[in-house]
């Protein structure tokens, strides 16, 4: 039985160590639900000049040496977080699976509408990572307009409904992820265990 | 001349201004900064019938521009009175998700949209609400404006290519809700071009009582170096819309990407408007889900209601919405069609838990619900925060509860459940019930409240006290339904005090629903019951092609449950067994005291958990299981034995200021529970005032704070601070992703723990036991 990336994906976040067919059975049952409520929504934009906020590192490396890049916002929608907080409040264990899997559904969806934008991307570089200020998703949701996908950017940063996500993609990027840099490198479970989180699950 | 000639709106004015004053950043302050600009583009639309102001992004809890707010709206709307033609003040949403999701409360929204109207009452025609994906933020507006002005208003909301806002919305939902609110016109606007829109607009059409606005974009856009194109011709879009003019919509404009020459086009398309007459029926729903009645039977799943319900009673003193929230999602998954919410316990403050308890309950559940109050403070107040159109139980024959609810019910565009009962008490025949309904009926009328809104109960008493009565609530339902109304009836009442209830409750709602019964109100968690009600429809038809029926009962092999043998409490544990779970611990309870099963079993169990989970062999939605399953068997031993002396003391955990994300503080509840502590969970996005008077409350034994986020330590910090210098001794633990020992014993916390486990651990090293 082929297991896809996604199901392993939401394993690794769960802690899931080798094949555990239990468990994968579980995560995809959750994975249709969440495929039956989700309202993706991705918004993105081309650029050839680098917005102000992408002039200091860590993104100058990140985009070093390429001639244009996306800016991309994407969330899973309200109903989505309503059933988290419908699983929060009647069954702890299936809302931490329902977490996790639909971490890993978004992860999935966005990479999908990256593929379809037909250029060669870097990886994703999403605002907290390599030391930069997740503060800085703010000039991403103003630049795309966030509102019209049903996000709302809160003051620290965050972005409500909870399974959103914003980032950059270097066209035709080199640039290599890496832990050093990152605001949970002290307290990482992952690099510890030497599977980081920017390694993909298969 | 609105709904009988077709009126043209403007169109876009954002991207005009975009062309024009380039690189601007706040368009609302253009009306003060570059006014002939603003006036230039309204002119240019000058040959609209009303012109919308330059004011989308001029709400308080948006608007981030350099002006006082009242001034760019007088300015906004003098530019648009230049052109001569009625101006109707443009307000959008909030930019803010409302709670339980986002952080914006009715109240906030509807405070907002006030401040707004004070403003410009005095000034404008009317006020067009547009581009709102939140129904209950759209209402908090609407009823803003209502409540301080009488000027029209126009409600129109954004949906996507699924047909739905973002919030779920549905346009027939949206239709009826906000006809239901007394709007004078609703429809759509934005995100889609007038193509795209086709299937919004049917819908529309068929369900909205008012007429139908319509202002679609200038196609799919795409964005390119910051700049947003629209692909899509004049021509293309004007066949769309003279189709939607003939089809019947009243009111047409344009959107994003709109522009002067377009709208000059449209003005051609004006003339007489008809269209069919939307179908009237009786309809109740929350943003997302409906319940209509069109011939069949619809369940109202009555186990929220606390009479006779101890733990339900105890949950609403202690503010425990949890509780409530179980057990509507209980009864969503069991195929109830709506829900009954009463919060009648005395010594609380039921208006104040009615409104709680609604947003609990729709924060989580789709289904309508049914506000059950005999308060009508309780059933305003229920009314006014639900998200959707409610049904309100109750009103009775007599004229003072009528003259009392009844104008609730029309400003909320509410359903109204009427009781067969007057001051005099419930009548003894069918014909003496059937009177009060016609009272009810035509009362309701004096206040248009049509029959297609009211619902009956023609009341259910005991058969083993007043037998002769059975008949008689069967026959005043086949009477009452000459009326035009659906009917209600709480179906259990008819067994109480004999034997094999669930029998006699089961053929009595089989025979009232032969008799014209249409909602029951019944455990819908009671699958005999349920079972009745499939069959019923089944037979009847409504089931098209016994489809449902089959659905339901076409696999009869019992599905495979999980074998064990294991049925100690210790193996449930182990294993997440929650439906052994009270029998296992009753068992462990023959030969131990409570608190041996605490410490000789439970802990050690969870000990055992941890350690599989840390050692890899188990996964963590393993581990909240095992929590949870300790978790019951904690709460068996409270109710059997309640100063038995198990619960270890409180702790208080709340996730800080500015945070939203607390799966990781909810699996430390979980663990903290079942390791025998009382958590008081504060929540998420909590201030530092709130936790604090919370220990000051509580007395706890230790706070538990939590953030995920380098941004919110700060919080935490300021947190940690307050509870100190308000004396607070109990130990401050902190946690989450970004957390480190040395970020918590910098911000003064008494110890960082990185996991659920390790903080009951170190709580119960700390407590000595």
């Amino acid at each position: 039985m082929s297991i896809s990336v996604t199901v392993r994906k939401a394993a690794a976040y769960l802690g899931a160590k080798g094949e555990d067919a239990a468990l994968y059975h579980r995560i995809e049952e959750c994975l249709r639900v969440l495929e039956g409520i989700a309202h993706f929504r991705y918004l993105s934009g081309r650029y050839t000049r680098p917005l102000p906020f992408l002039l200091g590192e860590p993104y100058a490396t990140y985009l070093k040496g390429t001639q244009a890049y996306y800016l991309c916002l994407a969330t899973l929608g309200a109903e989505v977080s309503k059933y988290l907080l419908g699983l929060r409040a009647t069954d702890m264990g299936a809302y931490v699976l329902a977490d996790a899997c639909a971490s890993a559904y978004l992860e999935t969806l966005c990479d999908q509408r990256e593929a379809e934008l037909g250029e060669p991307l870097g990886y994703r570089f999403c605002p907290g990572y390599g030391g930069s200020s997740v503060l800085d998703v703010g000039y991403i949701y103003e630049a795309l307009e966030g509102q019209k996908a049903g996000i709302q950017l809160l003051g620290s940063g965050m972005m409500v409904p909870e399974k959103s996500m914003a980032g950059i993609l270097a066209v035709g990027g080199r640039a290599e992820p890496r832990c050093e840099g990152c605001a949970l490198y002290e307290s990482c479970e992952k690099r510890r265990r030497g599977e980081p989180c920017w390694e993909k699950s298969c | 001349m609105l709904g009988k000639e077709l009126l043209i709106f403007d169109g876009a004015m954002g991207s005009l201004l975009e062309e024009r004053v380039p690189g601007h950043s706040i368009p609302e302050d253009l009306n003060i900064t570059h006014p002939q600009v603003v006036r230039d583009i309204h002119l240019e639309y000058g040959v609209a019938d009303c012109i919308t102001t330059n004011t989308f992004g001029l709400n308080p809890l948006k608007y981030r521009g350099a002006y006082d707010l009242g001034q760019v709206a007088e300015a906004a709307i003098s530019h648009a009175r230049v052109t001569g033609k009625q101006v109707f003040f443009d307000v959008g949403p909030s930019g803010a998700l409302m709670a339980p999701i986002g952080t914006l409360t009715f109240d906030g929204a509807y405070e907002a949209y006030a401040t707004i109207a004070r403003l410009t009452a005095h000034l404008v025609d009317g006020y067009i609400c547009e581009t709102f994906s939140d129904l209950l933020e759209l209402k908090a507006c609407v009823l803003a404006l209502k409540e301080h002005t009488d000027k029209p208003i126009f409600a129109t909301m954004t949906f996507d290519s699924t047909g739905r806002t973002l919030c779920g919305t549905t346009p027939e939902i949206a239709a009826r809700t906000l006809s239901a609110l007394g709007v004078d016109a609703m429809g759509a606007n934005c995100s889609l071009g007038p193509k795209e829109m086709k299937g919004v607009v049917e819908e529309l059409l068929r369900h909205s009582s008012v007429p139908v606005i319509l202002q679609p974009n200038m196609g799919l856009p795409t964005l390119r170096d910051g700049k947003t194109y629209y692909p899509l011709t004049q021509e293309e879009f004007l066949n769309a819309v003279t189709e939607y003019r003939d089809m019947g919509v009243s009111v047409l404009g344009g959107c994003c990407g709109t522009t002067p020459s377009l709208i000059r086009r449209m003005c051609s398309l004006r003339g007489p408007i008809s269209r069919p007459r939307a179908e009237e029926k009786t309809y109740v729903c929350s943003a997302t889900r409906s319940a209509e009645w069109n011939g069949g039977v619809r369940v109202c799943g009555e186990r929220l209601n606390p009479t006779g319900k101890k733990a339900l009673k105890a949950a609403l003193l202690e503010g425990d919405y949890d509780y409530l929230t179980r057990e509507a999602m209980a009864q969503e998954e069991a195929g109830a069609d709506l829900l009954d919410l009463n919060v009648g316990v005395p010594g609380i403050d039921e208006a104040k838990v009615m409104v709680e308890a609604c947003q609990s309950v729709q924060g989580v559940c789709n289904l309508p619900l049914q506000i059950d109050s005999s308060s009508p403070d309780a059933l305003e107040a229920g009314a006014r925060y639900y998200n959707g159109i409610p049904l309100l139980n109750s009103v009775n024959g007599e004229r003072s509860v009528m003259e009392r609810v009844f104008p609730i019910a029309k400003k909320y565009g509410a359903v109204v459940l009427g009781l067969t009962m007057d001051a005099q008490g419930v009548p003894k025949t069918a014909s003496e019930r059937y009177e009060i309904a016609r009272r009810i009926v035509d009362c309701a009328g004096e206040y248009g409240i049509p029959p297609h809104r009211i619902l009956i109960d023609t009341l259910t008493l005991t058969a083993s006290a007043e037998q002769s009565q059975v008949k008689e609530t069967l026959e005043a339902l086949r009477l009452v339904r000459t009326l035009g109304v659906n009917t209600a009836l709480g179906v259990s009442n008819v067994s109480f005090g004999l034997p094999a209830r669930s029998l006699l409750n089961k053929t009595f709602l089989t025979m009232a629903m032969t008799c014209g019964l249409t909602m029951p109100i019944l455990n819908p968690c009671d699958s005999e019951m349920m079972g009745a009600v499939r069959a019923f429809s089944c037979l009847t038809g409504e089931d098209k092609g016994c489809e449902k029926y089959i659905s339901a009962y076409g696999n009869s092999t019992p599905v495979a449950t999980p074998t064990t043998n294991t049925t100690d409490l210790a193996g449930c544990v182990l294993h997440g067994l929650r439906g052994g779970v009270t029998a296992a611990t009753l068992e462990a309870l023959k030969t131990l005291a409570p608190l041996e099963v605490v410490e000789q079993v439970l802990i050690p169990t969870l000990e055992k958990v941890g350690a599989e989970y840390e050692a890899g062999r188990l996964f963590l939605p393993q581990l909240i299981c095992a929590a949870e399953v300790a978790k019951d068997a904690f709460a068996v031993l409270e109710e059997k034995f309640p100063s038995s002396g198990t619960s270890r003391g409180t702790v208080v955990l709340a996730t800080v200021q500015g945070d939203v994300h607390d799966i990781g503080k909810n699996i430390v509840k979980v663990v903290l529970q079942s390791y025998g502590f009382t958590v008081m969970d504060l929540g998420r996005d909590v201030s530092p005032e709130q936790v604090v008077e919370a220990a000051l409350e509580s007395h706890p034994v230790a706070v538990g704070l939590s953030a995920l986020m380098t941004t919110t330590v700060p919080a935490m910090e300021e947190t940690v601070r307050r509870l100190k210098a308000a004396g607070i001794t109990a130990p401050i633990y902190v946690g989450g992703a970004v957390l480190t020992s040395e970020i918590a014993s910098a911000i003064g916390a008494d110890e960082y723990v990185p996991g659920a486990a390790e903080f009951a651990r170190s709580l119960l090293a700390r407590l000595d036991v």
